[in-house]
């Protein structure tokens, strides 16, 4: 029912820990989610570079197509118009930057836009005596990162030319887009049959695209990729802003919880108390009951006598035996004030029992106790023995509350020699002064305080009595407690012997200045 | 009118004050402190009537009383308790108790509880004495009278009596009034009365 602190707000290590974890899988958590968007835009971004170059190779066909048209017609005659074409399409091209109509006969003259070298030359007429018809794509023989398209003019088994146009790749795959002038983000283009003709030689391997040009003379392959960083994964700022927003969240989660706690623990205080307040007033009730019923039982005494002695005294007036009479109602009047005395008792007890603390004799109290109880020790064959020092012995406590004490020792002790079927039952209260504080002692020859009972002797609710509350002694040190005093079983068999020592009024004045 | 009164009680006051009183009207008390000192008095006692108050030290007055009753002491008890206690008022009726009164007990109550262990006490005497009479008035016939006596009250006629123990009815008749001489009656009844009277206490 009674839930504890929880204990892990109380290890410090462990919070550290925890919060380290935390932090490791807030960074962890945000870098994948990094690694996701930087994929997400690689991907979104090669995919619009790849349309792009797509249609761009698309146009070359168109070109070539014109190109050739135009050479054939201009076959045999001057080529100013090939060269006019060709000149107008590198201009808005920048990417075809060289176009070049390689005769099929080697002693013909080549034209193009660019004085072309014979080695190229006869590579060109290589390729189109090669073709089948389609477009034969091939790296720049001397410019890097540019290839060629050769196509053979007219395109048939009868052709006379080969038409070159040469392509900077670099152009071709070239975006505006801020992407991909990122640093680590690199765009590699190839021919089909797998050699570059730009970009670096190795690809990042953490995020790939590759994909085939959407071109069916021009299928070469694009491929790009990103270089990912730790950088990249956990931008400074904006891991130290996560890390800073869980931390915060940390602490105020352990706040709350910290603060629950201390709520709980506040309730289950006030809990606690009232039931002590409610256990005090419990054992009070208990032992006013207690002493009610027993007062009651003592009251009937007297007036039994005093009802028989009434009676009879009636019966001796109606006689007229006057003599007879006298003794009779002395008799009665004793008995009347015997009542009364008990009735003061009684009304002692029930007095309300935060009187404030006064000096008083300790001699008085346990004078008292005498009184109260001397009678019921006479008719049980027990000795009561009370011996008192000389000098008033004076502390500084509720008296009542004293003489509650010392009257459930007594009476302990009396119920212990009951059942001790013991012949000569003795109870020595001794009162001394013992330097700066006051003894007194309750002993008694009975069996003693069985071994079992000891260490739990002053826990309420605890009684060795069939009929016990197990509260007197319980009460008693909570009474003693509070006057400042200590109440203990003296282990001196064989019977027991309870010592209350409580400080001394002169005592308490000297520790006052 | 006069059996004395046994007063148990460990309370010195108590005890004087109901003794004046059953004094005042003619009752003769004695007052016992302690249940154990009664107990070792109590055979040389003259048979009375006993109050006991139920609360005291060793011995409680229910206990006492159930003592008494291991004793062979049937005397007429008077239970008084400070306490209106229903289990020991119970215990005590069924130990016999005459009568349980709650201190402080009125007078008229008590007396009337006294007289009424008084007749008790008295017709139990009474009853005693006269089986005892009976008993010495049987034991007066000779063995053979003895027979013929058991043999009236089963109501055998005295030619049946002659037979069965060998005799002349003429001296059955011989024993018949031997036996009513000295049992004081010739009627069969008052004769077979006696005879069962005298069974019932061997």
């Amino acid at each position: 029912m009674t839930r504890s602190r929880s204990p892990i707000l109380a290890r410090p290590a462990t919070l550290i820990v925890i919060w380290c974890l935390l932090l490791l899988f807030s960074a962890a958590a945000s870098a994948a989610w990094q690694y996701r968007v930087l994929s997400n835009e690689l991907a979104q971004e090669s995919f619009v570079l790849h349309r792009l170059a797509s249609q761009r190779a698309d146009q070359h066909d168109a070109h070539m197509t014109a190109l050739s048209a135009i050479a054939v017609a201009s076959d045999g005659r001057s080529f100013d118009l090939f060269i006019d074409v060709a000149s107008t399409i590198a201009r808005f091209y920048p990417r075809i930057d060289e176009v070049q109509l390689v005769p099929l006969d080697p002693q013909a003259e080549i034209t193009g836009t660019a004085p072309l070298d014979p080695a190229a030359a006869e590579l060109i007429r290589a390729a189109a005596r090669a073709s089948d018809g389609r477009i034969a794509l091939l790296p720049h023989p001397s410019r890097p990162d540019h290839y060629v398209m050769i196509k053979r003019s007219p395109n048939s088994a009868a052709a006379r030319y080969g038409l070159m146009l040469g392509i900077d790749a670099g152009k071709l795959i070239s975006d505006e887009a801020p992407f991909w002038s990122r640093p680590g983000v690199t765009v590699r283009l190839s021919l089909p049959d797998g050699r570059r003709v730009v970009g670096p030689p190795a690809m990042p391997t953490a995020i790939g695209f590759s994909r085939p040009l959407g071109s069916a003379s021009q299928p070469l392959i694009l491929e790009t990729g990103v270089e990912i960083t730790t950088g990249d994964l956990l931008p400074p700022l904006q891991t130290f802003l996560t890390l800073l927003a869980v931390s915060l969240a940390y602490l105020a989660a352990l706040g709350a919880l910290r603060q629950r706690a201390r709520t709980r623990a506040a309730v289950q205080q006030a809990r606690l108390s009232a039931l002590e307040s409610r256990l005090a007033h419990a054992s009070r009730v208990n032992a006013l009951g207690e002493m009610a019923s027993g007062m009651a039982h003592e009251l009937t005494q007297p007036l039994t006598a005093i009802l028989a002695q009434a009676q009879a005294g009636r019966r001796l007036a109606n006689r007229g035996d006057a003599a007879a009479l006298a003794p009779v109602l002395d008799d009665t009047v004793t008995q009347a004030k015997r009542a009364s005395a008990i009735l003061e008792r009684f009304r002692n007890w029930s007095r309300p029992q935060n009187t404030p603390a006064s000096a008083f004799d300790l001699r008085g109290a346990l004078t008292n106790v005498q009184t109260l109880l001397g009678p019921e020790a006479a008719t049980r064959r027990i000795r009561l023995d009370i011996q008192l020092p000389e000098k008033p012995v004076v502390i500084v406590a509720d008296p009542i509350e004293m003489e509650q004490v010392a009257f459930n020792l007594v009476r302990n002790a009396m119920e212990a020699l009951e059942t001790s079927q013991s012949a000569a039952g003795q109870i020595m209260v001794n009162l001394r002064e013992d330097g700066p504080r006051a003894v007194f002692e309750i002993r008694d020859n009975g069996p003693g305080v069985p071994e079992t009972m000891r260490a739990r002797l002053f826990t309420p609710f605890v009684t060795t009595r069939a009929d016990g509350t197990g509260l007197g002694l319980a009460l008693s040190q909570r009474l003693v407690e509070r006057a400042g005093g200590e109440i203990a079983l003296v282990d001196d068999g064989p019977g027991a012997t309870f010592r209350i020592t409580l400080p001394r009024k002169e005592e308490i004045a000297e520790a006052a200045q | 009118m006069s059996s004395p009164v046994y007063l148990v009680d460990d309370d010195e006051a108590v005890r004087h004050a109901l003794g004046l009183l059953l004094s005042t009207v003619g009752m003769k008390v004695t007052g016992f402190a302690d249940p154990q000192a009664f107990l070792a008095q109590v055979a040389r006692l003259e048979p009375g009537c006993l109050i006991l108050d139920i609360r005291m030290p060793v011995i409680s007055g229910l206990k006492l009383q159930e003592r008494l009753t291991e004793q062979g002491v049937d005397w007429p008890t008077i239970v008084i308790s400070g306490h209106g206690d229903i289990e020991a008022c119970r215990r005590a009726f069924r130990n016999g108790a005459v009568d349980f009164l709650s201190k402080p007990i009125d007078e008229q109550d008590l007396i009337d509880a006294i007289q009424k262990g008084q007749q008790v006490l008295e017709s139990a005497l009474r009853k005693r004495a006269e089986t005892a009479e009976t008993i010495t008035l049987l034991a007066a016939l000779t063995a053979r009278e003895s027979e013929v006596l058991d043999r009236i009250a089963s109501g055998f006629t005295t030619r049946q009596i002659a037979e069965g123990l060998g005799l002349s009815p003429r001296t059955v008749e011989s024993h018949r009034a031997a036996i009513g001489a000295k049992l004081g009656t010739t009627s069969q009844a008052e004769m077979t009365r006696l005879w069962l009277e005298g069974r019932e206490t061997p």
